[in-house]
């Protein structure tokens, strides 16, 4: 039996002489009067007064009798009530519909939950409990809630400091309660609701966005992991197109060889070759060094592409050197004999390369004379090294490869390093057994 | 698609494109050309 319009009466305040609305008769046992605070006997044929507050009337977010749309039915919010368990406090709205019954909107730090409750027990999994096809995971046990502030209607008789045992269960978006007493037991689903949603229903304001050192709710779901996971298909769907840019682009083309000599502490020797035509626009040029005689020693090698018709240069420079040896833990040897040049952007036109070698000796083998000019013994001997040049057109950048795979992967590392901190800051209020790599798994879950 | 994603695809495009345009211009910011100047030069084995 449902209770129509009709069942609205009214009463006068014992305390106060108040005229107070009762909006789900047959149903309430429980009002506050809403001029002075006091908490009415509603069965009681002279409406006797249960405890008088003295409080300031509190400032509710939803004033008691304002109505609103949620989820496709009109709501009355008859009651409030706050609550604490110690640590955190929340409110309570009960929200009535005579055709629908009652529900209750749970507001906590901003954020707006839509509770239901439940007439069958959940089914039990393990730890989990199932309600429908959602599974909840345990996360507060062996909490007391206890009653701090009332006004409005209820279905049973409030009294601030009225305590329940609560354990609680979440999914993301979801949060399961058992509330019991000595008497009784009652399962509540509660279902986080979006700013727009509460915001449309009720007009309040929407929940702060979470920023790393705010405590989330138990039953928030990241709002990350959704971007994390809408991200990848993008993030892999670049990747593989950069791959094809990379394969399409970096070829050489044209080659063309070049070599000279030096002689080890000699002067330096230097060579210009060309003429090389560059057709195209803005191209690299690739330059590979080889010193294939070099040992005890290295070959100081400086490219220059001068344009005929500028004279702009664009130089780069290599350093070839290789040492040999034997100790006690037998032959080693270090340095390269080669290395790979690559000159950027470089404009049409025609060019010289010119080149500069000096070549060095390291170490005692050989003669040596002094050299009055560098005040230094110098080699003297020793057979000249043979510096190869190989000049092609265009050039593979894999830095450039990597910089684009970082920029790529840096937003959703970023929301990673969030998620996590977000789920860190989460899962440090669970009660019982320290978080596991379930409890992550589901904090990636969708609600 | 939601608007982060949209966002995200926006930024990937581009990156895309900055690595197309850096490509056909024979660009790199890591290249040796230019390099040189001022540059460490040390000689030598290191080995001990």
């Amino acid at each position: 039996m449902s209770p129509d319009d009709s069942s609205v009466r009214t009463l006068s305040c014992p305390a106060c002489g108040g005229t107070i609305a009762m909006r789900a008769a047959g149903y309430t046992v429980t009002l506050a009067c809403e001029y002075c605070g006091t908490l009415i006997d509603a069965t009681h044929p002279d409406a006797r007064i249960i405890t008088r507050y003295h409080e300031v009337q509190a400032s509710l977010a939803i004033p008691l009798g304002t109505r609103g749309k949620l989820r496709g039915v009109e709501w009355e919010a008859i009651g409030w009530l706050q609550r604490t368990d110690g640590w955190a406090a929340w409110d309570e709205y009960l929200l009535f519909n005579p055709y629908a019954g009652y529900r209750w909107l749970i507001a906590q730090n901003g954020h707006w939950s839509l509770g239901t409750m439940l007439t069958a027990m959940p089914q039990r999994d393990g730890g989990d409990l199932i309600v429908g096809r959602r599974r909840f995971s345990p996360f507060y046990s062996g909490s007391t809630a206890r009653v701090t502030r009332v006004a409005g209607e209820f279905y049973w008789r409030v009294k601030v400091g009225e305590e329940v045992r609560a354990t609680d269960y979440v999914r993301p978006g979801f949060m399961l309660s058992l509330e019991q007493d000595d008497r009784e037991k009652s399962w509540t689903i509660s279902e986080l609701l979006t700013g727009q949603e509460i915001g449309a229903a009720f007009d309040v304001a929407p929940p702060p966005a979470w920023l790393p050192g705010m405590t989330p709710l138990a039953h928030q779901p990241s709002p990350y992991a959704r971007r994390i996971k809408g991200w990848w298909p993008i993030a892999v769907l670049s990747f593989v197109a950069l791959l094809v840019l990379a394969t399409l682009f970096g070829w050489t083309a044209q080659p063309q060889g070049f070599s000279l000599s030096a002689i080890p502490d000699g002067p330096t020797v230097s060579q210009t070759f060309g003429p090389i035509q560059l057709p195209l626009g803005r191209q690299a040029m690739t330059v590979e060094v080889e010193t294939p005689g070099v040992e005890q020693g290295w070959v100081d090698v400086d490219v220059a592409f001068v344009d005929r018709k500028t004279q702009d240069s664009y130089d780069a420079y290599a350093l070839n050197e290789h040492y040999s040896g034997r100790d006690s833990d037998g032959y080693w040897s270090e340095g390269a004999r080669a290395q790979t040049l690559k000159v950027t952007s470089l404009p049409a036109g025609t060019y010289d390369l010119v080149v500069d070698v000096q070549a060095h000796h390291w170490g005692s083998s050989g003669s040596f004379a002094y050299d009055t000019a560098s005040g230094t013994y110098k080699a003297e001997g020793l057979p000249p090294v043979e510096i190869v040049l190989t000049v092609a057109r265009g050039a593979r950048f894999a830095s450039n490869f990597w910089l684009a795979m970082l920029m790529i992967l840096v937003p959703p590392l970023l929301m990673l390093v969030l998620h996590i901190m977000f789920e860190n800051a989460r899962l440090a209020q669970k009660d019982g057994s320290p978080a596991d790599a379930d409890d992550w798994l589901q904090g990636m879950q969708s609600p | 698609m939601s608007r982060s994603s949209f966002l995200y695809a926006l930024w990937c495009l581009g990156v895309l494109g900055l690595y197309l345009a850096a490509a056909s211009q024979g660009y790199s910011p890591f290249a040796d050309g230019g390099r040189t100047a001022g540059a460490y030069r040390a000689y030598g084995p290191t080995h001990k």
